[in-house]
């Protein structure tokens, strides 16, 4: 036993390492929808931001599109903003085709002047691509999630690659009240970190 | 004659027409769109030898082309028909209708040209291409062409029209002397509804319907009138103001005049074809006034308009005592001359009809006569929204005589006495729904059947025309059992024409044969002049445009030549216009990539809207290369035109415009998340194999400079 516990310890920091290594050294953007979770009432109002992080500063984006699918028997939308932080510069292309039923669709490219040097600064390795207003039309819950998300590279000679993705929702309910939660998807290096740490636990168990 | 088969069961009132699509609302667009094209009179180049109207054709038809002489029969004649076919030549044998038949065999605009002796008319005729036309404006130029040929039917049709052709100052029909006024006033008003009308001052006609039918129609009305002294209105009950000679109107008062036909109708329809001259102003030949002992010569047709009409007042049947008196304020065959006798309703429908031209004419209407026709309404009006045929005071029973017609005429009575169409009414309800459940023909139980011989409705001209009239004068368009039922009225009498296409007699009139039904005039005086004036009555003529052939065959598509970079879209446009350059819509017209091609084989249609165009959108699916296009109405194709694909110059100018702007950018974005269709696809310009904001990205970093 104690051979099979050493075994798993191993592997357990094994797994640790390579994520703390594909965290630091070989960062893949995510782009995910914050907060991942919040409550309101009918005729509330649900602020949301779409953020990327894990850019590289050596390869900041150029222009980003995605697709948002919310429930629109819950939840209505309001209103969004690409960029509201001008990371992309002053002069950027907005060709959005904006909210379509329970859909909304972004598409947004830097502006012309902005630099591979002046991205990186501006963007960093994190910044929000764009703030989305949605209003409570019924109570119910109302999943956000992504899709069609593409990433440019700062010159658009290509997509950035192995672009994650991590979804969100909204519940409408009446105060003090609560929807049935859905599990959240997670992107792949954090169900890799969270079985580490499960070994983890399992040996101190064991141990004792 | 029996009380069903008076002639006044068949009567019309063009003029009406004319006044109740300008005054009602419903019908003022209509109105503004057919009577555009009524046909101008023929230009002559010496006025007595005349051409018909000009009028319009159907090409690859044989289409009869036709004029007179004042000169003497056997003098030499030729007829250009204008469109370099043989020229016809003779001698003249019957110079009150000189009468060919001919079969154009292109379409276009002619010149027809008779030469009598050294004179010369001319006439233009439209030849129209049926292969061309939409089907709206094909079956307005058979009604057109029905119009057309049901008139020169009533010009073959004057009783001794070639004796009296043109010496005589009057003309006259009618095979049954008892009607002989009234239908002549009815063909009168025919001719007149069909804009063929007098100068409203004493300037002699020159058109050929004018000098020899409307002018010479007329003369033989007034001629014929008889004088009437007017009585008293015992009704009115207060001496003085019960006295046409104390309250009338106009010079004289108590001196009318009447048709002495059937007094009590005939007056109106004569009434109708004054009204309808909008010539009030014109002076009676001198001469005239054969039965009235020249009374009329020299009044104006206004003032003997204004007689009539005071007849027609003072004429309504009295009440003389405090008994009922059923049919108090109507009117019946004779003028009521301070008895009481039952309204009847076929009568009262032309007086209520000559009541409401008269007064759109300026013709002015003692007040009483509404109020008075109010009791001989509700007298004679039935809850199952008929009118009784003699006034029994009964509206539970429909009583005799009772059908369409007087349904029809129920709804005319009802819009006088309101002053104008009363929708919410349910008696105009009940009325419309009468007409509504027979309007297949069917009778109801108690139903008279009398008239037409048993005909309802479609094929009873006198029925027809109430009908007409009152649904127009309602505003009421569409019925259950006929969503357009003026369009069934109009497609009955073009497909019931008989032999339009000929110079035979009978040619053009409604008088049947192989596939046709009888357009019976009312129950027993089938009067063929009184139904084909019917139909002219109803029928409305209908403005035309058809695309121009050579115009379409030369420039009706474009753009001429084009280039575009591979694998986008091109759109051609087709423009449909008229010889003047008028858009012609409602034309379907198809489109196809020719063979040999580079994207042979596609094809679309479309249908013109009002701007005349329609467009074709492909794409290319074949990388770069050469289409040639063509668009075609029917066989009738269009210029070619030619399009050039291309691989771009210059990378992201996917529009070709030899540059790279914003809209190249939209134009990529709209291709967002499909794959690239190749290794050179130009939406692709990172050539990562798929169409994203990367490549919008790429493209605007190679903007060209403004």
């Amino acid at each position: 036993m104690k051979t099979i516990h050493r075994t798993l310890q191993r592997l357990a920091l094994a797994v640790l390492a390579a994520t703390a290594f594909l965290s630091q050294a070989e960062a893949q953007p995510v782009v995910s929808i914050s907060p991942t979770t919040q409550t309101i009432g009918v005729g509330g109002n649900a602020a949301v931001d779409i953020i990327v992080s894990g850019l590289s500063l050596t390869d900041p984006t150029g222009g980003f599109s995605l697709t948002l699918a919310f429930n629109n028997t819950f939840v209505s939308g309001v209103s969004f903003m690409n960029d509201p932080g001008t990371k992309m510069g002053a002069a950027p292309l907005d060709l959005s085709g904006g909210f379509t039923g329970g859909s909304l669709d972004l598409f947004f490219v830097a502006d012309a002047s902005a630099t591979l040097a002046s991205l990186a600064a501006s963007e960093g390795t994190s910044f929000t691509l764009a703030t989305l207003s949605f209003m409570g039309v019924a109570q119910g819950l109302s999943p956000l999630t992504l899709s069609n998300v593409v990433l440019s590279n700062w010159d658009g000679t290509q997509d950035l690659a192995g672009v994650a993705s991590l979804n969100g929702q909204i519940c409408v309910a009446e105060i003090g009240a609560s929807c049935a939660i859905n599990a959240i998807p997670e992107p792949a290096t954090m169900l890799l970190f969270a079985t580490g740490l499960g070994a983890l636990a399992l040996r101190r168990r064991r141990a004792a | 004659m029996s009380h069903e088969c008076t002639t006044t069961e068949g009567h019309s009132q063009g003029t009406v027409l004319l006044r109740a699509w300008q005054s009602l609302g419903a019908f003022v667009k209509k109105a503004a769109l057919v009577l555009v094209a009524v046909a101008a009179t023929a230009s002559v180049a010496h006025a007595d030898t005349l051409l018909m109207p000009n009028r319009d054709f159907l090409m690859a038809t044989p289409e009869v082309v036709w004029g007179v002489t004042t000169q003497a029969n056997g003098t030499a004649f030729t007829l250009d028909y204008g469109d370099g076919s043989a020229v016809q030549a003779g001698n003249v044998t019957d110079r009150s209708f000189i009468a060919f038949t001919h079969n154009y065999a292109v379409s276009g605009v002619f010149t027809v040209k008779l030469t009598v002796g050294a004179e010369t008319a001319s006439a233009t005729v439209r030849v129209f291409n049926g292969a061309l036309l939409s089907a709206a404006n094909l079956r307005g130029l058979n009604i057109n062409r029905t119009i057309q040929d049901g008139l020169r039917y009533l010009w073959t049709d004057q009783e001794g029209r070639a004796a009296n052709f043109p010496a005589n100052n009057k003309t006259n029909w009618g095979q049954y002397a008892g009607d002989r006024r009234s239908f002549t006033a009815l063909a009168v008003l025919a001719f007149e509804n069909q804009g063929y009308r007098l100068s409203n001052d004493d300037v002699a006609p020159t058109g050929i319907y004018e000098r020899f039918i409307v002018q010479r129609g007329l003369n033989y009305i007034v001629d014929t009138l008889n004088l009437q002294t007017l009585n008293t209105q015992t009704s009115l009950g207060v001496a003085g103001a019960n006295d046409p000679c104390v309250g009338g109107v106009g010079a004289a008062p108590c001196q009318g005049l009447y048709n002495a036909d059937q007094p009590g109708y005939a007056t109106a329809v004569s009434s109708l074809a004054l009204a309808g001259s909008s010539a009030l102003a014109r002076h009676v030949p001198a001469g005239l006034g054969s039965a009235n002992t020249n009374f009329v010569a020299g009044k104006t047709l206004g003032d003997i308009l204004q007689r009539l009409m005071n007849t027609i007042a003072w004429g309504q049947n009295d009440q003389t005592t405090a008994s009922v008196c059923v049919g108090r304020g109507g009117w019946i065959y004779s003028f009521s001359n301070n008895l009481c006798q039952q309204s009847d309703g076929s009568t009262a429908g032309w007086d209520i009809l000559a009541l409401l031209d008269a007064a759109a004419n300026g013709v002015v209407e003692p007040a009483f006569v509404k109020s008075e026709f109010g009791f001989a309404l509700a007298q004679g009006g039935n809850n199952s929204g008929s009118l009784d045929y003699r006034a029994d005071n009964n509206p539970g029973t429909d009583g005799t005589g009772n059908n369409t017609a007087r349904a029809g005429i129920y709804l005319q009575g009802l819009y006088y006495a309101a002053g104008g169409p009363t929708p919410g009414d349910p008696k105009v309800a009940a009325a419309i729904a009468y007409i509504n459940s027979r309007w297949n023909g069917a009778f109801a139980s108690g139903d008279y059947t009398g008239t037409c011989s048993g005909t309802q409705n479609k094929g009873c001209a006198y029925a027809m025309y109430n009908i007409f009239k009152g649904l127009k004068l309602e505003n009421v368009t569409s019925l259950p059992a006929a969503s357009d039922w003026y369009a069934e009225y109009q497609d009955w009498l073009v497909a019931n024409q008989t032999n339009p296409n000929s110079t035979a007699v009978n040619a053009g009139s409604w008088t049947g044969g192989t596939g046709k039904t009888v357009l019976q005039f009312s129950c027993c005086a089938s009067d063929q002049t009184a139904s084909a004036a019917i139909a002219e009555l109803i029928l409305a003529p209908v403005a035309l445009v058809a695309p121009d052939p050579t115009l379409f065959s030369t420039v009706g598509l474009s753009p001429v030549n084009a280039t575009n970079p591979v694998g986008t879209n091109h759109t051609v446009t087709a423009f449909a216009q008229s010889s003047n350059g008028a858009p012609v819509p409602g034309v379907t017209i198809n489109f196809e990539v020719l063979a040999g091609s580079h994207n042979a084989g596609k094809t679309g249609s479309g249908q013109t809207g009002a701007d005349g165009k329609t467009t074709f959108t492909y794409h290319d699916d074949n990388g770069a290369g050469v289409d040639t296009i063509q668009a075609f109405i029917g066989v009738l194709g269009s210029n070619v035109v030619t399009k050039t694909w291309v691989n771009p110059t210059i990378a992201c100018d996917v529009n070709g415009d030899n540059k790279v702007t914003n809209a190249d950018l939209v134009l990529i974005r709209a291709k967002n998340g499909q794959a690239a269709s190749g290794a050179n696809d130009p939406f692709d310009p990172n050539k990562d194999g798929k169409i994203d904001v990367a490549d919008v990205r790429y493209c605007q970093l190679r903007l060209t400079p403004q």
